[in-house]
């Protein structure tokens, strides 16, 4: 009992953070109709800059996270600006190759600049595990999770009670009407780019103390994150942040029951079965398009 | 014509490391190809050419080192390769564009692990050597020059092949799919089954371009067959053009012999490719094979500016 609630909160704790990467792929899909092959890039990004900032440069906590989030806010922006924003009017596929040429390049940034080491990140509350009713459970989890729901929450809030979120909203609905509204429709656009590198980046912070900083991270946290994403439906918020649980938890079981060898294997495995059966998600109904 | 001849002259002009790359440029030519009639005609995505092409080279090598003839090997790797494609392309081909994209980049993914692990059969992470030299009966290719012209003679087949596959109605089939689909469907053509035979014929392009690899340096590790591979394939048939058949040739070239040229700057090369793909999505949307008629649209509009 008490191994399978550890597994539980370790399960959720990785959960956490592949559900902020989803709720980036969602806000990107759904405002900017682009399925961002670079998003897990934006995890390795807030990884390596909280590394900078947090260890090289000796930061305290609360600095280092304002400097990752504004770092990230920033490269968004700059990104959206030079390489997303003269395809709009292209097909999405355009889009989705040239979010693959991101990916090539901002790897190997990472990758040069790291000299591909990997780093390890000193965790927020500890590491030694305190027993609470019998349950062993590493202080460093709760972090993570309270600090992703904490985000979520935020995200959720911001999209619903701000002018600004509102607008985004109205922009991923119909942006022509939006633009009639009087907002700026490629402002909103570059802004939900930022924040969803926010999103992805901060991911990327909390996940660093679990595992070990290492350039190429983002490749597999960013699908990872895509396949929570068509969990819940692309899209779709609240899918994006259950199916990134619903897969931290598949992964935990598998890898302490099955094989920790071959857990990503079965993750993957998991996404084609899902996608042959339901091709746009679980929670969305398939519907014919129009011709 | 002119570069078929050029091509056939080039061993004699240039040092054999040269014309390992222009071996190896043609090998993943006919990878990409087979990409290209996937992804250009069907207008899908696949990022899992690296895992197929994997697969036949692994294919390849453990049948010859068996003992295998070389032509035999040949075709078991790419049928198998093939029905690999098949079994993948099943339930992944339900999904379309980017979902697509997604499962065979989970594929490959899924497939490396499993190149690394199961030691037994590929030798694990350092990969399995020893893979004996290509001969057809009693002709030998052992040396670069003569596996030059195999390959070369195979994509020129291949080419062939792929340019009366086009014309056929299985062709013109798939291009209308990639039109417009529903349209196509309410024609009566099956969509699904038709995209399912295009990613088989792109799969067994795959194997037999591994197959071919796999006699290359007669040695073979699970790092050239990763999703960063695939990605590349990917790169070069977008770079060369999905319309037309041609691209995947000409694209492979580009990216080999750039990548040639790019060596001395060793990690940074990816991001010049990564660059050159941005950039050709956003000013050459139709890639290299695109570009005379880029070229000829920007002149209409310089003409007529001229005279107005």
């Amino acid at each position: 009992m008490e191994t399978i609630i550890q597994q539980i909160v370790f399960g959720v704790t990785v959960g956490a953070t592949y559900s902020l990467v989803a709720l980036g792929f969602s806000m990107q899909f759904r405002a900017m109709n682009l399925l961002n092959f670079a998003h897990g890039e934006s995890f390795t990004m807030g990884a390596f800059i909280g590394l900078l900032s947090h260890v090289f440069l000796g930061l305290p906590l609360l600095l280092s996270w304002m400097v990752t989030m504004a770092a990230c806010g920033i490269i968004g922006i700059i990104i959206e600006f030079v390489a997303i924003r003269p395809l709009y009017k292209a097909p999405p596929l355009n889009l989705f190759i040239c979010s693959i040429g991101l990916a090539m390049i901002l790897r190997q940034v990472w990758n040069i600049l790291s000299g591909a080491v990997a780093y390890k990140f000193p965790p927020t509350l500890g590491e030694t595990p305190v027993s609470i009713v019998g349950i062993s459970i590493v202080p460093e989890q709760f972090w993570v999770i309270g600090m992703a729901v904490l985000l979520m929450f935020g995200v959720e809030q911001f999209l619903k009670r701000t002018k600004t979120g509102k607008a985004m909203r109205a922009v991923a609905q119909d942006p022509y009407t939006a633009s009639l509204m009087g907002i700026s429709v490629l402002r909103m656009k570059s802004l939900v780019y930022a924040v969803s590198t926010m999103l992805g980046g901060a991911a990327g912070m909390l996940f660093a103390p679990l595992a070990y900083v290492t350039f190429d991270m983002g490749l597999w946290n960013g699908i990872k994150g895509f396949i929570c994403a068509i969990f819940g439906g692309i899209g779709s918020i609240p899918g994006a942040i259950l199916g990134g649980f619903v897969l931290g938890l598949i992964e935990q079981f598998n890898s302490s029951y099955i094989s920790s060898l071959y857990k990503d294997v079965i993750s993957f495995s998991i996404l084609i079965i899902v996608i042959a059966l339901r091709p746009k998600g679980l929670l969305i109904r398939p519907g014919r398009e129009k011709v | 014509m002119i570069v078929c001849l050029i091509l056939a002259a080039l061993p004699w002009t240039i040092n054999p490391f040269r014309i390992r790359v222009f071996t190896l440029g043609g090998i993943y030519a006919i990878a990409t190809t087979g990409l290209t009639l996937f992804m250009g005609f069907t207008g899908q995505i696949s990022i899992g050419q690296a895992a197929f092409f994997g697969i036949g080279a692994y294919t390849s090598a453990i049948l010859s080192k068996a003992g295998l003839p070389f032509v035999l090997s040949l075709f078991a790797s790419g049928f198998i390769t093939a029905l690999c494609g098949v079994v993948i392309g099943f339930p992944c081909l339900r999904a379309r564009t980017f979902y697509l994209a997604m499962a065979t980049l989970a594929f490959n993914l899924s497939m490396t692990i499993i190149f690394k692990n199961w030691t037994s059969l590929t030798g694990g992470v350092s990969g399995t050597g020893g893979i004996p030299a290509a001969a057809i009966g009693p002709f030998l290719f052992d040396g670069i020059i003569s596996y030059y012209y195999l390959v070369w003679i195979i994509m020129a087949m291949v080419l062939f092949l792929s340019h009366r596959l086009t014309r056929s109605y299985f062709g013109l089939a798939l291009r209308a799919i990639g039109d417009n689909e529903t349209a196509a469907e309410s024609l009566g053509v099956k969509a699904y089954m038709f995209r399912l035979i295009s990613f088989l014929v792109c799969s067994f392009l795959a194997g037999i371009a591994g197959s071919l690899y796999a006699h290359l340096d007669r040695v073979i590790a699970p790092e050239n067959f990763t999703a960063e591979e695939s990605i590349i394939f990917l790169s070069m048939a977008v770079i060369g053009g999905l319309k037309s058949i041609y691209g995947g040739l000409i694209g492979a070239m580009v990216f080999t012999l750039i990548g040639e040229q790019l060596r001395a700057l060793e990690r940074a090369q990816v991001i010049v490719v990564g660059g050159l793909l941005i950039f050709l999505v956003i000013f050459l949307p139709r890639g290299i094979v695109g570009f005379p008629e880029k070229l000829k649209r920007i002149r209409m509009v310089l003409r007529g500016k001229s005279s107005s």
